[in-house]
């Protein structure tokens, strides 16, 4: 276990690294001078100038991306050279509106596709299931952004039951935040639910298939009730590691729909610093989100091991 | 007590298994002997239920009294595992690697009976003793991959007998396993058989195990039983020519109780191979393999009946000769 | 069990005719359904180059926000007066490029990475392996935005985005079948003739994998599609004059009072296209690789 979870923590370290540098490279080196992308090719020299020492371009690459990786460890950015805000407390204090969103989202999604999945792969020679099946294919095709532009539409236009965007923290005001969570929460979780809809139907048909659950019925468990008691606690090791790729379509869903509800989260300020061309903003905030991503893959790594009593073994024979 | 009549499987149209009548008395271990493919695994499972939803079974298997059937998936739930108890060919893969070996162990205990708590706990640690598994507190606690294959079929079996069931159904229960290991388990099973006066149905594809275990045997091939009798009397003076067949392919078999002389021996095979399903000839099955082929092998033989309860299908009987 | 699939009763005497019959009735649902959807996806982006209804962004400045069934507009108008039918074919047009563009690269890229990884030294494949799941948990909208804010928002920048997130799901959907497939025995045959890893690979391990990147190509244009309306829809992707499903639909956010059912055109179009892809790939994929699909229903 401990050496399941030192080689699951030296992962996380070296695509952390990998990542950052890919980033900080790419976004430097490509398509010409970050001064020139903000500033535009006819900016008189002396501003020029001026923003390259402001961000420390004179120093080498490699001075430039220890600097930044320095900033990231110790809480300091710089400043957004647009906008003038400083980008580490603004990322802090945009991290609500998106946590609020992904958080929401998961535990919307996740035992939602739980059920949906598990009835749909007991029941999957039957009609019924395929109800599960056209509510995911279409749920999938649905980009989040519509989603929420229909979900406004009609409680929020229409109905008039809740708001139709904005964002309230929890800390001031728990019924307002809630009413406000409730349809971004909702246009997000769609395209999640349906997707680990299908992955949780077919992790648990692999399971049914399998010579235990056989044993199980052979020792007087009806179909339902193998697939409940075994097929589940089986099926989540599948599950965990298409968990970790969820991660992403659920952060890149977050931005979507930050947008569309007007909500100042990460993704607002992510889309914001881009049309404004402020690639140093764009930079830390992508290796932020890659970083939240990563950590979260950390945590179900380690999760993994501790769900299958396989890896917990070999890991401690070995250690 | 389980008496097979007509029963017939059939899956895309194709009849799969086919037998007019087969009996396992209360008390009694039977065998079912046939090559891979002959259909002797389907029948076990057709008995209880456990065939795939495609498979649509028709005549009658009545147990206890009651024509299984008949009764409904619920119904039937309640039977297995509580009155018919099953293990399966490759124990590793028939326990749940996720689950303790404990909460397997007890989950008929759990599902059919009204025990609870420690109750369970102290039935599940004296049933591990009686499938003399070492330790058997520490082991509720352990995982399948733990144990060894032996161990593992060991667990199945205490997981199936633990609700005290009449009838144990064993499909191949040691191939799967080392040479050594095999004779222990079969000797645990025949044991365990006359102290609980626990019927056994057992399905091999090895006569030579079959005479180790079982009193009587049904020889099955395409899916027809043509053979069935006292093990003395289908061993010693076999009359359908497959049974011959498949005896003079196996000339280690032990006489007597000598098991270990034979064991390790691998089953030679008889010439041709099972046809694939819908391509067996009318007729008689067989005929396209035997070697005593005659006219009147294209029509379906009759079941004939010699001695006490030995019945053949077979238009010209081998007559104890091995060939 | 059996194997019921290889059994063969005598076949029924029937006409040819009746036979084709018979084997298209069989084919899936899906298939029929995705296929029809990606038909006609396709004939409206291609016909736009042909005719549309009015010349791209011709103004009706008198008409503005016309409903639907105005004459002369069949789905109305939009604020500033352009005909909803023409918008919608020429945004079909532009997600068909973006899409077919992106797929194409993405799979030839991902396609080759895969099958190297599956073909190189035992040792190398794990880390490498993992190299590409990192690679699969970025999400495609995050890339786009780093780009856009380098190079510009735009329509390469749209496509270079979904191909940077599409190349490591090819490749990691590659590499274990390929792996499976380069352990075959006839496949280590060819060694012993002196085949070259690069020729074995290409000879004999793709065409045995490419009915799975044919299934997995309909599913990446699904998902370019909607990421190329996402970006369209948060001003990163492709830029005015050029129209496109995503921007039409960020046009009607403000128009939810006013004229509400404009949003319902472009997300109903976005909607049945990925849709179309995405029956198209599992209907594909039922008949291409049926053991698979089988194992997926059984």
């Amino acid at each position: 276990m401990f050496k399941h979870t030192l080689r699951s923590l030296l992962t996380l370290a070296f695509t952390a690294l990998l990542g950052s540098i890919v980033v900080f490279v790419l976004l430097r080196q490509l398509g010409g001078d970050i001064v020139t992308v903000f500033l535009g090719r006819e900016a008189a020299p002396i501003d020029v100038s001026y923003m390259r020492e402001r961000l420390g371009l004179d120093s080498s690459l490699i001075v430039q991306y220890l600097d930044w990786l320095r900033g990231i460890l110790s809480g300091d950015l710089g400043q957004s050279y647009g906008m003038g805000y400083d980008i580490f407390d603004e990322i802090v204090r945009r991290l609500g509106p998106t946590l609020m969103l992904t958080v929401g989202g998961l535990i919307v999604s996740v035992p939602l596709s739980l059920v949906l999945g598990t009835y749909s792969a007991i029941n999957a020679k039957k009609v019924r299931s395929s109800f599960v099946d056209i509510f995911t294919q279409v749920g999938i095709a649905i980009p989040a952004f519509w989603a929420g532009l229909l979900l406004v539409l009609v409680f929020a236009v229409r109905l008039g039951w809740l708001p139709t965007g904005g964002y309230v923290p929890f800390t001031e005001d728990p019924v307002q935040a809630m009413r406000h969570a409730i349809l971004p929460v909702c246009a997000l979780s769609l395209g999640v639910t349906s997707v680990f809809t299908r992955y949780v139907r077919t992790a648990m048909i692999d399971v049914m298939n399998e010579d235990f659950m056989r044993s199980a019925m052979a020792r007087g468990r009806t179909r339902r009730g193998a697939a409940l008691v075994h097929g589940v606690r089986n099926a989540s090791i599948p599950l965990v590691t298409v968990a970790a790729l969820q991660f992403g379509q659920l952060i890149a869903g977050a931005v979507v729909v930050e947008n569309v509800f007007v909500l100042p989260g990460i993704g607002r300020l992510i889309v914001t610093a881009t049309l404004g061309r402020e690639v140093v903003v764009v930079q830390s905030l992508a290796l932020v989100i890659m970083f939240i991503i990563l950590i979260l893959n950390f945590f179900v790594d380690i999760a993994y091991g501790f769900l299958d009593p396989r890896i917990r073994d070999k890991e401690s024979s070995n250690a | 007590m389980l008496q097979l009549r007509d029963l017939s499987v059939v899956i895309d149209e194709h009849e799969i298994i086919r037998i007019d009548q087969l009996d396992l008395q209360s008390g009694s271990r039977l065998g079912l002997v046939g090559e891979s493919g002959s259909g002797k695994t389907m029948t076990a499972k057709a008995i209880a239920g456990l065939l795939p939803d495609e498979a649509k079974v028709s005549g009658s298997v009545m147990f206890d009294g009651r024509d299984l059937l008949e009764l409904s998936d619920r119904e039937l739930a309640k039977v297995r595992g509580n009155q018919i108890g099953f293990i399966f060919q490759d124990p590793a893969r028939s326990l749940n690697p996720m689950m303790r070996i404990g909460r397997q162990v007890s989950e008929a205990i759990r599902i059919h009976t009204d025990l609870k708590g420690d109750a369970v706990t102290e039935k599940v640690i004296d049933l591990l003793r009686q499938v003399q598994l070492p330790d058997p507190e520490s082991l509720l606690r352990r995982y399948p991959h733990q144990l060894s294959g032996g161990q593992q079929q060991r667990v199945m079996i205490a997981a199936a007998i633990s609700a005290d069931p009449e009838l144990l159904i064993a499909d191949e229960p040691t191939t799967a396993l080392d040479v050594t290991v095999q004779e222990e388990i079969l000797r645990l099973l025949i044991s365990l058989s006359e102290e609980r006066k626990m019927s056994l149905l057992f399905v091999s594809h090895d006569l030579g195990v079959i005479r180790f275990v079982c009193d009587r045997v049904a020889v099955i091939y395409g899916g027809n039983v043509v053979e069935s009798g006292r093990v003395e009397d289908v061993v010693y003076r076999p009359m359908h020519r497959y049974t011959a067949a498949l005896l003079a392919a196996n000339p280690g078999m032990p006489k007597d109780d000598n098991f270990s002389a034979y064991i390790g021996k691998r089953l030679q095979t008889i010439t041709g191979s099972v046809p694939a399903v819908g391509k067996f000839p009318s007729g008689c099955r067989f005929r396209n393999r035997c070697q005593f082929v005659t006219d009147a092998c294209s029509s379906t033989p009759p079941t004939v009946t010699r001695g006490v309860d030995h019945r053949y299908l077979c238009w010209n009987p081998a007559d104890g000769v091995q060939s | 069990m059996p194997d019921i699939a290889n059994t063969t009763t005598n076949p029924p005497v029937a006409s040819k005719s009746s036979q084709m019959w018979k084997r298209l009735r069989r084919l899936p649902i899906t298939l029929y359904i995705g296929g029809t959807l990606v038909s006609l996806f396709v004939l409206v982006a291609l016909g736009s180059f042909i005719w549309t209804p009015y010349p791209a962004n011709k103004l009706n400045l008198t008409n503005r926000l016309a409903p639907p069934g105005t004459p002369g507009f069949l789905l109305g108008t939009d604020r500033a007066g352009r005909d909803v039918v023409t918008e919608l074919m020429l945004g079909a047009r532009n997600s068909l490029y973006v899409s077919v563009v992106s797929t194409i690269v993405a799979m030839l890229v991902g396609a080759t990475i895969g099958l190297s990884i599956a073909g190189s030294k035992r040792f190398l494949q794990g880390p490498l392996t993992r190299l590409v799941d990192a690679g699969l948990a970025l999400p495609g909208i995050l890339t786009a935005l780093v780009l856009a804010a380098k190079i510009g928002a735009g329509n390469t920048t749209a496509t270079l985005a979904i191909i940077i997130w599409q190349i490591p799901i090819a490749a990691r959907v590659t590499i274990g079948p390929a792996r499976q497939i380069l352990a075959l025995d006839y496949v280590e045959a060819a060694y012993s003739y002196g085949r070259r890893k690069s020729y074995v690979l290409r000879r004999h391990v793709l065409p045995n994998i490419s009915p799975l990147l044919i299934v997995l190509s309909s599913i990446m244009f699904a998902a370019a599609i909607l990421i190329e309306a996402a970006l369209a829809f948060l001003s990163v992707g492709v830029q005015p004059p050029t129209s496109s499903w995503g921007r039409f639909l960020n046009e009607t956010q403000s128009l939810l009072e006013a004229a509400p059912y404009l949003m319902f055109f472009p997300g109903v179009a976005i909607v049945l296209t990925a849709l179309g892809f995405n029956l198209l790939g599992d209907g594909l994929r039922t008949v291409l690789d049926p053991q698979q699909a089988r194992s997926g229903l059984a």
